[in-house]
């Protein structure tokens, strides 16, 4: 366990210290500036758009920062060999991928707490009336960077390249949010292959909207029970689908010569 | 055998999620209301229909929906352009000596931000003012107003503005102001809404009942009607000699 929170804890120390994270935190700064004028342009539905840009500001951020984390950090260990010294300790490589994985999903949650402690702030001087909604839809958003991170991790290791690894989880995720788009396409299919083909892929692809929570409800629509439910469920599929991935990732960097 | 054990793990994990799919969309399909990509208005330039398959890529619907918005009020906003001529079949613009318009798209503008967003209350109420009675297509204002129903079965405040515009048809404009003073006492009333009924009760006489809605509009805090607001609040009250 001791080990498991010392990988997590170098590997939060890592991010926060490298300056993708710096980049990225100046750019949130300018898009916030950005959001709050675009939605002065709004009119009567300024603390809407203050509220939907916000969302997806910290989304990408934290979604790029991710992406960055888990396609890089390993292999660049791997590469320059300073993994031997932690193998050398008879570390299970599951651990070792466990740790790293939670460091990364830790920084993400250091990253959406600050950023949407901002938002709420300025939605709050906006005279915005605080509900809890926020707080739900940016844990489900937290949960839907914690699966990304575990398929980035998979491809990190599957492919070797940072790359590669980046531009297969972007991909990853937006096949993810087409999930509803992709059921569409199989209930207009005849053809009984090519609908099990995609039946198939629907199954295995996760589906990001049941993490979508700020397009799916407003407040007041749906009792709080409701809502909870809907983000328990996914807390759930959120476990099961990101173990998949870890657990992959744990056989095949087991299977490599480090 | 230890490999095979991982294996089995994963496959086990894999069986376990697609049950727990199962689960998630009968919950799922109860609040997942947003029409498929094959329902989206195009608004026949490119740029805004890359918007929306980026904010349909990237789960960003009411943000694009959003974007629409600003659009929608930049086009309703500016002195439009009206049609001249033909060119390949597609219709070139001219300014209009920076006078109001036609806004022909309006109703496609609407239609592009309810087909992202089926949820965006404000756009159909918005636009059933601008077409009902800025604009007299009563036709395009019920149009978004039943595009609004079938989206929002529950919103029942889409029957009242239906009744509003169905008495201005049939020229019952007693009862048609009798609803509108029913709907602007709700706090999701569009402004433009607002602005109409001080507009008829201008046209009636009825100067005090128009002051009160025009200061209304202007505590409203929406900057859009800010000057005509205090404009009309001026020319209301040297009527009223207060």
């Amino acid at each position: 366990m001791y080990k498991l929170f010392a990988i997590a804890k170098y590997t939060i120390r890592e991010s926060i210290r490298n300056k993708v994270f710096y980049i990225a935190t100046l750019f949130s700064v300018i898009m916030f500036c950005v959001a709050i004028f675009l939605s002065v342009l709004g009119q009567e539905q300024e603390k809407r758009l203050l509220l939907d840009f916000g969302y997806i500001l910290i989304e990408l951020i934290v979604l790029l920062t991710t992406l960055y984390s888990s396609a890089t950090f390993l292999i660049e260990e791997i590469e320059s060999k300073t993994i031997y010294y932690i193998f050398i300790r008879n570390l299970p490589r599951w651990l070792y991928i466990l740790g790293r994985y939670l460091g990364i999903v830790c920084t993400a949650l250091i990253s959406v707490v600050s950023m949407s402690t901002v938002h709420l702030l300025l939605l709050v001087i906006k005279g915005w009336k605080f509900d809890i909604t926020p707080l739900y839809v940016n844990f489900s958003l937290l949960l839907k960077i914690s699966v990304i991170s575990a398929v980035g991790l998979f491809f990190a290791i599957f492919s070797s390249s940072p790359q590669i690894s980046f531009s297969f989880t972007f991909f990853f995720w937006i096949l993810g949010h087409l999930s509803e788009e992709i059921k569409f396409v199989i209930s207009k299919i005849i053809n009984p292959i090519t609908k099990f083909s995609l039946t198939t892929m629907y199954y295995l692809l996760p589906n990001f909207q049941y993490f979508n929570l700020r397009d799916l409800i407003t407040p007041n629509e749906y009792s709080q029970l409701y809502i909870l439910k809907i983000v328990v469920l996914g807390g759930l599929y959120c476990i099961f689908y990101s173990s998949i991935y870890l657990s992959l990732a744990a056989v095949l960097l087991s299977k490599r010569e480090v | 055998m230890h490999k095979y054990k991982n294996y089995s793990l994963t496959i086990i994990l894999l069986l376990l999620s697609i049950v727990l799919k199962f689960f998630l969309e009968k919950t799922f399909n109860t609040i997942y209301m947003y029409p498929h990509i094959t329902e989206l208005v195009s608004s026949e330039n490119s740029k805004n229909d890359m918007i929306d398959l980026a904010g349909i890529l990237l789960g960003a619907r009411r943000a694009a929906a959003d974007v629409g918005w600003i659009q929608l009020l930049q086009y309703y906003g500016s002195p439009e352009v009206k049609c001249t001529h033909e060119d390949n079949h597609e219709l070139y613009h001219e300014h209009l000596n920076g006078r109001g318009g036609e806004y022909f798209d309006l109703l496609k503008y609407s239609l592009r931000i309810t087909r992202l967003d089926p949820r965006f209350y404000h756009v159909y109420l918005y636009a059933a003012g601008a077409l009902g009675w800025n604009l007299s297509r009563t036709d395009e204002a019920l149009q978004i107003l039943q595009e609004g129903i079938k989206h929002n079965p529950k919103y029942w405040r889409f029957y009242l503005y239906i009744s509003a515009i169905v008495y201005k048809q049939l020229k019952e404009y007693k009862k048609m102001v009798e609803v509108l003073e029913k709907v602007v006492k709700y706090p999701d009333c569009p402004n433009i809404i607002k602005s109409i009924l001080a507009n008829i009760y201008e046209s009636l006489g009825e100067y005090e009942k128009c002051l009160r809605m025009w200061i209304e509009i202007l505590n409203s805090g929406d900057n859009s009607y800010q000057n005509k607001a205090t404009a009309k609040i001026s020319l209301m009250r040297e009527k009223l000699k207060i």
